[in-house]
């Protein structure tokens, strides 16, 4: 029977040592809920440090980039506004129009994916969450066995948990 | 291993020398004025980037300072080109024999090159203070000096940045315009300034990474230029490429929309017209095109090899950049000016650089161990000089030094 | 206004109320202040709708000035916008420490500031509506708009500068929202847990989040520079003498982030003091702001000389005489206070007594502002009453109505910027944490 416990501590520096503390343990680290940037301990619980958005980025800035050019492409070869004798179409102003269009989509599609991936907006709370932890307190969600809480209390005491929580295992949603 | 830099001196010489008794010595003249804009940009260049980064409190770049500063010795030999130069002003300057009206007294030899020998002898003179306090505090330091002494000469060095950093906005400004710009004493960019010295910076910065990766496993460096020095050095080099970018369109797109002829002669000539509009697009994808797409990539920035090698593209495409500005004003001809003799006078200005790089970079220790902001990141490297330096402060050289 | 020695928060939750304190419910004096701005901004809303309805007569713009002040304002609050991105945005990449604790609120001045110079664009066009027309879309007179024109460059850029920096500040606070929704109650309560998305500060958000938000700083970067570059194109791509310069784009981006420097200044230092943030915004972080006026100053200045210096050497007359007349014509008091305001003004920066003093802070803050002001003035006005042709040359003066409406931007500036000082909170508190965390002080 697997059990959910969360460890509540007041500085990221405890929750990091607790957690090889209790992987040795065989417990497995869900979810870390932390009030500040905590991408430092990432890597401890197998997670890498960059994120995929940065392709996000990449697709939407080409997009925009060949939707705002090609556009005014089109533009102007189908409506010939010609301008103290400018070529149709002209390739210097497009340069303007291009970089605008290429960061407007980069930042947008750069945006929904971050959004996308963060799960946000998450319209239900979840069993773990403490409202301390936007203030000043860490938490640390893991799953267990039923035969080793007890240990894996102890050492969440003893690396410095103010407060260990034993919740009902009911589906946490992440 | 030492004479090959004064081989290659003679080379430029000898190349340099017979192109002015061949049939068209305003050729040579023209090699020589390209090679000596480009290395200007880049030796003054190189101690303003030690200025900003002393004025901005950068850490990350400490370990680079002393790389960066070994470019003033250069300083004093490119003030006597300078000089030399005038000899040639009748074969580079179309006002010197047919003074233009309105700025007769603007552009007239004498007034020009000793305005330009000034402004060059104040930047040298306060590039050397700068680097002067700043090896001292490093050499106090290795010898267990006084510490009020090195935290006054640090001092010193915060007072000198700004102005080395004024004197180079203006006097590089002015350089550009006498040298460069009145070669069309017709055309006027008021951005060509502005361009003229960040594309110095640019390219200051780019050989900056290159002589970054060539010594970066020195002893003398310790190993302090690791990857994140590289990622920054990277992002930065980055960053200027889209400022000198940003710099070229604005000049152009102003330009080409006015459609004014007295100024669009200029940029026609070198964008438009045989042979020149060839060159014009490889300095683009050189200077621009290749150097913005490979320094998007994380893997690169932190690569010494190919953050150098992207270097060296920059550096290959804003020597032609500075080419394309120069030569197409000088003298008319149907085929771009570059043979052997070019590549001869090339040769003999980077084996100047080289030259004068090694003999400064033997005498000094290669870490600013009195620079406070690199003792706040790295420590107090004190103990055996020998192990900070490749050698010991005021000996000539050591082995460890050069390899 | 001596500036007393606060201690620094020493911990997560001091950090949290002393930033959340500021939102505590505002007396009588904030809720006076709000209702006469939101006077000011009806009254100049007013006067927009009079112009509207009577037409542009009401406004001084005649043969040879077309562009009057709404276009000097319009450039203005751009260029306010542009510090606030570089605060934000550029000092973020440059890892700045001084940028935590007045990036919230210089962002947020940059997209009032947007909001602000997005309307006179509409206010200073006489048929405000039809502005749809400039919006590419397939219509029955078969027109497109002409994507070679810088005021076509003007609307994709201002309208993605508006779009982008709106969500970085907004994505910026998520945390934030986060921490006042768990500490509020009732309405309150709901109301910030909408705007907080739900965040909960997992370690998978925070890995996306951290990226993304680093991506979003480096778009910021390239357009903020855009931006002021694609409005000083609006002039330098005519060939109007004065106007027709190459170093318009860095010129102008120099002078914004100069203006908005000033901006910040002026609005930070008040700030600061009502709200009690004085441990957070720390004098130091003010001389950093006056140490980098010193530098766009300078640049300022610069960019005046050449600009002097090239219309001499390039023996344009016309161009020659246009700078004569800056100097010594009917506009030469509004030059004279740009010169010594924005070049001779941050100098007073080099001396380290005054970059400290927060009263000469804000004083010199409010005579950059002035100054710029003013260098828009003569740009545009100067320049389009002394062009080419002497039987064409004439004087503009603003109306009533423009003045009234000017009146108005400043008043929905200053209403905007005091309602986001008690809803949203005005620093970074995850950022200000995270110092604490990486300062080893917990």
């Amino acid at each position: 029977m697997k059990e959910r416990l969360l460890g509540i501590f007041t500085s990221l520096g405890q929750l990091e040592e607790a957690i090889p503390l209790i992987q040795r343990k065989g417990a497995k680290v869900r979810t870390v809920y932390s009030p500040i940037d905590c991408r430092e301990i990432l890597e401890k619980i197998g997670v890498r440090k960059t994120s995929p958005v940065r392709f996000a980025t990449l697709l939407g800035g080409l997009a925009g980039l060949s939707l705002g050019v090609g556009f005014a492409i089109y533009t102007f070869l189908e409506w010939k506004f010609v301008t103290s004798g400018k070529p149709t179409p002209p390739a210097v102003p497009l340069v303007v129009v291009g970089f605008e269009m290429t960061i407007l989509f980069g930042f947008l599609s750069t945006l929904l994916c971050m959004l996308f991936l963060c799960g946000l907006p998450r319209l239900r709370g979840s069993q773990g969450y403490d409202p301390r932890f936007s203030k000043d307190r860490f938490g640390l969600l893991l799953e267990c066995d039923r035969a080793q809480r007890e240990e894996i209390e102890i050492s969440l005491e003893q690396a410095g948990a103010e407060e260990v929580r034993v919740l009902r295992t009911r589906e946490t949603s992440q | 291993m030492k004479l090959l830099p004064l081989a290659g001196i003679v080379l430029g010489a000898a190349s340099f020398l017979l192109g002015i008794r061949g049939e068209d010595p305003s050729r040579a003249w023209g090699s020589y004025l390209v090679n000596l804009v480009f290395w200007m940009g880049i030796c003054m260049g190189s101690v303003t980037w030690v200025a900003i980064m002393n004025m901005t409190n950068a850490s990350w770049g400490r370990p680079l300072k002393r790389l960066a500063e070994a470019q003033v010795a250069t300083m004093p030999f490119l003030w006597i080109l300078v000089a030399l130069l005038y000899a040639g002003h009748r074969s580079l300057y179309i006002w010197s024999t047919h003074p233009v009206h309105g700025k007769e007294r603007w552009l007239e030899a004498d007034f020009l090159f000793g305005r330009d020998l000034l402004v060059i002898g104040a930047m040298t003179l306060v590039s050397y203070f700068l680097v002067h306090q700043s090896v001292r505090a490093d050499e106090e330091k290795l010898l267990g000096g006084d510490e009020t002494s090195v935290r006054l000469r640090w001092r010193r060095q915060i007072l000198l940045s700004p102005v080395l950093g004024i004197l180079y906005g203006v006097g590089m400004s002015v350089l550009a315009w006498d040298l460069i710009m009145s070669l069309d004493p017709h055309w006027v960019s008021t951005l060509f300034g502005g361009y003229y010295f960040m594309g110095g910076l640019y390219s200051a910065l780019a050989w900056l990474a290159v002589l970054s990766f060539l010594f970066h496993r020195r002893e003398g460096i310790q190993g302090k230029i690791d990857g994140s020095v590289f990622h920054d050095l990277g992002k930065l080099l980055f960053a200027f490429c889209l400022v000198t970018g940003d710099f070229f369109y604005s000049q152009f797109l102003v330009i080409w929309y006015g459609n004014i002829p007295e100024e669009t002669k200029y940029v026609i000539l070198r964008v438009k017209t045989e042979p020149w509009n060839s060159v014009a697009w490889v300095v683009l994808a050189g200077a621009f095109g290749i150097p913005f797409v490979a320094l998007l990539s994380r893997k690169l920035k932190m690569s010494p090899p190919l953050l150098g090698a992207t270097a060296l593209v920059v550096l290959g495409g804003m020597w032609l950049e500075r080419f394309l500005l120069v030569v197409p004003s000088v003298g008319a001809r149907g085929q771009i000016p570059l043979g052997w003799a070019e590549v001869g006078v090339a040769v003999g200005f980077l084996s100047l650089e080289i030259m004068c790089f090694g003999w400064f970079m033997e005498r000094v220790p290669w870490l600013p161990v009195g620079d406070p902001l690199f003792e706040k990141r790295w420590g107090s490297l004190s103990g055996d000089p020998l192990e900070v330096s490749g050698h010991l402060p005021g000996s000539n050289k050591g082995g460890k030094v050069r390899g | 206004m001596k500036d007393w020695q606060a201690s620094t928060p020493k911990s997560y939750s001091e950090v949290q109320e002393v930033i959340l304190g500021a939102l505590s419910p505002p007396g009588r004096s904030y809720w006076g202040a709000v209702i006469l701005c939101l006077f000011g901004l009806l009254y100049g809303a007013s006067c927009w709708a009079y112009q509207i309805l009577t037409g542009m007569g009401v406004a001084g713009i005649n043969h040879p000035v077309n562009w009057g002040i709404y276009l000097v304002n319009f450039v203005f609050w751009v260029g306010i916008a542009h510090s606030g991105t570089l605060i934000s945005a550029i000092l973020y990449l440059l890892r700045a420490r001084w940028r935590t604790s007045i990036a919230r609120a210089a962002e947020a001045m940059t997209v009032f500031a947007v909001m602000i110079a997005g309307l006179f664009p509409f206010i200073h066009l006489g048929r405000v509506w039809i502005f749809y027309w400039i919006i590419p879309y397939p219509n029955q007179r078969d027109l497109w708009p002409n994507f070679q024109s810088p005021l076509v460059f003007d609307f994709l850029a201002i309208s993605t500068y508006l779009t982008v920096s709106s969500m970085f500040w907004y994505m910026g606070m998520l945390p934030d929202l986060a921490a006042l929704r768990d500490q509020s109650t009732g309405l309150k309560r709901r109301i910030y847990g909408i705007f907080s998305l739900g965040w909960q500060g997992t370690h998978i958000q925070w890995r996306h989040y951290g990226t993304a938000y680093l991506l979003f700083a480096a778009f910021a970067t390239p357009l903020v520079i855009s931006v002021h570059s694609v409005v000083s194109w609006d002039f330098a791509l005519s060939i109007v003498p004065g106007w027709h310069s190459t170093i318009f784009a860095p010129y102008f981006v120099a002078g914004a982030i100069h203006s908005g420097l000033a901006m910040v200044l002026t609005l930070l230092i008040p700030m600061r003091g009502l709200l009690g943030l004085q441990p957070l915004i720390n004098v130091g972080t003010l001389e950093s702001i006056a140490k980098t006026m010193v530098l766009t100053g300078l640049i300022v200045g610069y960019s005046y000389g050449v600009e002097y210096f090239m219309a001499w050497y390039s023996g344009n007359m016309f161009e020659w005489d246009t700078f004569i007349w800056r100097a010594f014509g009917h506009y030469a008091p509004q030059f004279w206070v740009m010169v010594v305001c924005n070049v001779a003004g941050p100098l007073l920066f080099l001396i380290k007594a005054i970059r400290t003093n927060l009263i000469w802070l804000f004083a010199v803050g409010i005579i950059v502002n002035i100054g710029m002001w003013y260098e828009r003035f003569v740009i545009i006005v100067g320049s389009m009453s002394h062009e080419y042709v002497p039987h064409a040359w004439g004087v503009y003066s603003p109306s009533w109505v423009e003045l009234s409406i000017m009146l108005g931007s400043f008043s929905m500036f200053l209403f905007l910027f005091l309602l986001f000082c008690k809803f949203v909170p005005p620093v970074s508190v995850f950022e200000m944490k995270e110092h604490l965390w990486t300062h080893g002080k917990v």
